[in-house]
């Protein structure tokens, strides 16, 4: 055949330059995730989302080598103020506040990421689901979110919490999983809907595949980005739910939590004493952590759509 | 002196952090007053960027990087945005391929006519109801249109109204950048027609901007070929028709045919004339040639209305034919015809309203799910976008293994060697390298390769393939249909080729269906159905094909 092709050519201008830039790194999976990592951290301000969040990460894994006392120790004076043994003071029980915070670190980015997986996987298995099926397991299933979307979240979280009482941090990832996967699988279900309709999945029915395969393998991976995306929003959520169940007494009040710091301070009226410290610390800290997740959120945009990657510099 | 003189232009893209790609290198040419200049080239050859750069609507990551573009003297290369649109009003003006879309659906087409007067003040607050008239009347388009919305009209009339838009701010260069290639095939025809007559009473200077060199080389006076960022080829219509000189303008050329002709022929096709039989007892190999017939009665569909008081759409009425083991037949018609409502009967997909459905002892009609698979092992489908019907993110043999997997009992080595041959069958060699390639990494022609490889790995007997080289360039087109006609002709398989080209069916078909509304207009030999059409809606396909030889 003499027909010449138009990849020897090398033709289309931008086409080319995308192949070249992909083509080793989409050959792996490990490539996919450097691929991926590479993405995000081009976007300045999941730059800065990424740092922060790294640096919380290792607050949390390397607590016990940073803290400098036991977080639980109540031998130290009480209510007392910075000083160079206690840089944030001591809490009213005669814990080191600085120890707090560190251990701290690690409930939050543990809760956020276990709750936060948990959720997206609940999320993805009824989203992606949800939207494949054209039946009447279609509607039931859109009757059950539509209860859950309505119910509003943090009164529900409440009654649940209420309900089994000082569960721990189980019982709070639980409350705030059941509580944080609808709306996830909303936004699922309608890409998998759009996408539905793509000649590449009718071509998969046709090459015999079967629904599970069709909905995981030729639809998930074309959805990563809005996956991760939901991942970091409902790993946010979580780290906010708990802070603010912990706040409200309704978690196990023994744990060192940025929320239990939050409730003990409250309990022992640390503003009115002056420790502002005591309130304004674990909340800092708790917003930086759920803006560094937000921030990363920029970056992930980019993941799927390499329009918004050429776009960036207008 | 010429209203447009483009002298070393040259545009790059530099997408970021990418090597910069040039698209187009040094274009030089001259255009005066009243000129109507095609520029024809295949995809990627750099004919829209440059119709871009020409109205200074480059977008990053394109830049104008060398060269100058005098438009009456000024040059619109290095013109500031402001100033361009000052320009805008008797300057240039686009209409672009996806010009229906541009209209915003929540506003009246009126609206949309307002907004350019207001915008540039041309026209007095009185006069414009007169204006907006009279450019819709211009675009053959009653004035009724301007209480519309878009949603309310065809594809075809937006198109309109996005010339009429463009002709608002009396424009002396208009460049149409592949205006007709999203629409029918039948309004394709007729908008081509206004777009002439309007350069022909209006006198602006106009660039046709395509793909179709045959439409080009109709409707143009002069054309300019363009092959990878160059001019190759820049001489008058009847010039180029009679002599090509350049090689690619040759390619290009040769690639038309009247499918009416005698003997119909393009390179890498074999002839086909009018005295070839039908012939259903094709030598095929064992086990792999069409034993089965697809019987098709009275078949119906209607759809439920789109909405609440309308009708319900009837897409097919009471359609039979049989397609015999080992032939090959087209279901031609315009969009709409219900010929692919066909397709997804055949194949499972849909279900009809009335009549039935048969292959073999399986009855299609009323088929079960489980016996969907059986139906797919033997009736197998090529998509018509071959950039749509590969998943981006798998590579060419995860595509054809699972086939293999989910009908044969071929596994591990034994698979992957299935693989292998149906690479190569499909003439993509060598074929290890291509089984480790992703789908981006492969042309539109070696994609549509892989869908009728992934079409073939089941071993079927019938293959529908619904418009398999419409979204093709010209010069890929031919060896996609060889392909297919030679696959049929070794292996014996049945095929059912949905078009709406005419020509394309006359290469590949032996007989023909012509499809009007969801009903049969005529039936027959191919070959004899073109040269003898007796509908007249198979007339009026045939005489919307573009014909650069007639009347010259």
């Amino acid at each position: 055949m003499t027909v010449p092709d138009p990849a020897d050519r090398g033709t289309h201008a931008v086409m080319v330059a995308r192949k070249q830039a992909d083509a080793p790194a989409m050959t792996s999976p490990l490539g996919v995730v450097w691929r991926a990592v590479a993405t995000i951290w081009s976007v300045p301000k999941a730059r800065v989302g990424v740092a922060l969040l790294g640096f919380f990460v290792l607050l949390a894994v390397f607590a016990p080598l940073i803290a400098p006392y036991d977080p639980s120790d109540n031998g130290f004076g009480r209510s007392e103020d910075f000083s160079a043994a206690h840089w944030m003071g001591t809490t009213a029980a005669g814990q080191d506040v600085l120890s707090q915070i560190i251990h701290g670190a690690s409930t939050s980015v543990f809760v956020g990421f276990v709750a936060g997986l948990l959720s997206t996987i609940i999320a993805v298995t009824i989203g992606l689901t949800w939207g494949y099926l054209r039946s009447i397991t279609g509607d039931v299933i859109n009757f059950v979110v539509n209860l859950f979307l309505v119910i509003p979240a943090l009164p529900l979280m409440i009654v649940i919490a209420a309900y089994l009482q000082n569960g721990g941090i189980g019982m709070i990832i639980f409350v705030v999983v059941i509580t944080g996967w609808a709306w996830g699988a909303r936004v699922l279900r309608s890409q998998t809907q759009s996408l539905r309709s793509r000649d590449f999945v009718t071509a998969a029915v046709f090459s015999g595949d079967s629904p599970a395969r069709i909905v995981f393998r030729e639809i998930l991976p074309n959805m990563t980005s809005l996956i991760v995306g939901s991942f970091f929003g409902a790993a946010t959520a979580a780290i906010l739910a708990e802070a603010g169940l912990e706040f409200l007494g309704l978690g196990d009040s023994t744990t060192i939590s940025w929320g239990t710091m939050l409730f003990w301070a409250q309990n022992s009226n640390a503003l009115l004493t002056g420790q502002w410290i005591l309130l304004f610390a674990p909340g800092l800290c708790i917003s930086l952590l759920a803006t560094s997740l937000s921030l990363i959120n920029f970056g992930v945009d980019g993941l799927s759509n390499p329009r918004l990657r050429e776009g960036a510099n207008r | 002196m010429s209203l447009l003189s483009v002298r070393d232009l040259s545009v790059v893209y530099e997408p970021r952090g990418g090597e910069p790609v040039p698209a187009v290198t040094g274009a030089n040419f001259e255009l005066q007053q009243g000129d109507f200049v095609g520029l024809v080239g295949e995809s990627g050859s750099g004919k829209s960027t440059l119709g871009f750069a020409l109205t200074g609507l480059s977008k990053p990551p394109a830049r104008v990087s060398a060269g100058s573009i005098l438009f009456d003297g000024v040059d619109i290369a290095n013109l500031s945005l402001a100033d361009l649109r000052v320009q805008r009003h008797g300057g240039f003006a686009m209409v672009l391929q996806s010009g229906m879309n541009a209209l915003n659906p929540v506003r009246s087409i009126r609206d949309h006519f307002y907004d350019i007067f207001a915008a540039h003040g041309h026209v007095s607050r009185i006069d414009r109801e007169d204006r907006a008239v009279e450019l819709v009347g211009k675009v053959e388009l009653p004035s009724s249109v301007l209480d519309r919305f878009s949603g309310e009209l065809s594809g075809g009339m937006r198109q309109r109204v996005s010339i009429a838009l463009a002709l608002s701010l009396e424009p002396k260069l208009m460049i149409f950048d592949e205006p007709t290639t999203a629409l029918d095939v039948l309004v394709q025809h007729a908008v081509m027609n206004t777009i002439r007559e309007l350069q022909a009473s209006e006198r602006f200077t106009a660039v046709l901007i395509s793909h179709d060199l045959g439409m080009v080389l109709e409707v143009t006076e002069r054309v300019m070929v363009m092959h990878e960022g160059l001019i190759v080829e820049d001489n008058t219509a009847a010039a180029i028709l009679a002599a090509p000189q350049h090689p690619y303008t040759q390619m290009l050329l040769s690639h038309y045919g009247d499918p009416r002709a005698e003997v119909v022929e393009v390179p890498g096709l074999a002839v086909r004339g009018t005295a070839r039989a039908v012939s259903s007892d094709v030598p095929g190999r064992e086990g792999r040639a069409a034993r089965e017939a697809i019987v098709v009665r009275g078949v119906s569909k209607i759809y439920p209305p789109p909405r609440r008081g309308e009708k319900p759409v009837r897409a097919v009425s009471d359609v039979s034919f049989r397609l015999e083991p080992g032939a090959s037949m087209a279901l031609v018609g315009a969009s709409g015809s219900g010929k692919s409502t066909i397709a997804k009967m055949i194949t499972g997909v849909e279900r009809p309203t009335s009549g039935t459905i048969s292959f073999g002892d399986l009855q299609v009609d009323t088929i079960k799910r489980r016996s969907l698979k059986r139906l797919h092992t033997e009736v197998q489908m090529v998509f018509q976008d071959p950039y749509s019907a590969l998943n981006p993110l798998h590579t060419v043999e995860y595509i054809l293994t699972r086939p293999i997997l989910n009908f044969s009992k071929r596994r591990g080595q034994d698979a992957r060697r299935r693989v292998l041959e149906l690479l190569d069958t499909v003439g993509l060699t060598p074929a290890p390298q291509f089984a480790a390639r992703l789908p981006h990494q492969l042309s539109g022609g070696q994609r549509q390769r892989v869908v009728i490889a992934r079409a073939l790995a089941c071993e079927p007997q019938v293959i529908i393939a619904d418009e398999p080289v419409s979204m093709l360039d010209v010069s890929l087109r031919a060896g996609v249909l060889a392909l297919l006609n030679s696959l049929r002709e070794t292996w014996g398989v049945s095929m059912l080729y949905i078009t709406h080209d005419l020509l394309s069916a006359r290469l590949v078909t032996d007989q023909i269906m012509v499809l009007n509304q969801g009903a049969v207009v005529e039936e027959g030999g191919t070959a004899s159905v073109l040269q003898n059409p007796q509908d007249d809606y198979t007339i009026r396909l045939l005489e919307a094909i573009p014909h650069p030889q007639v009347g010259r």
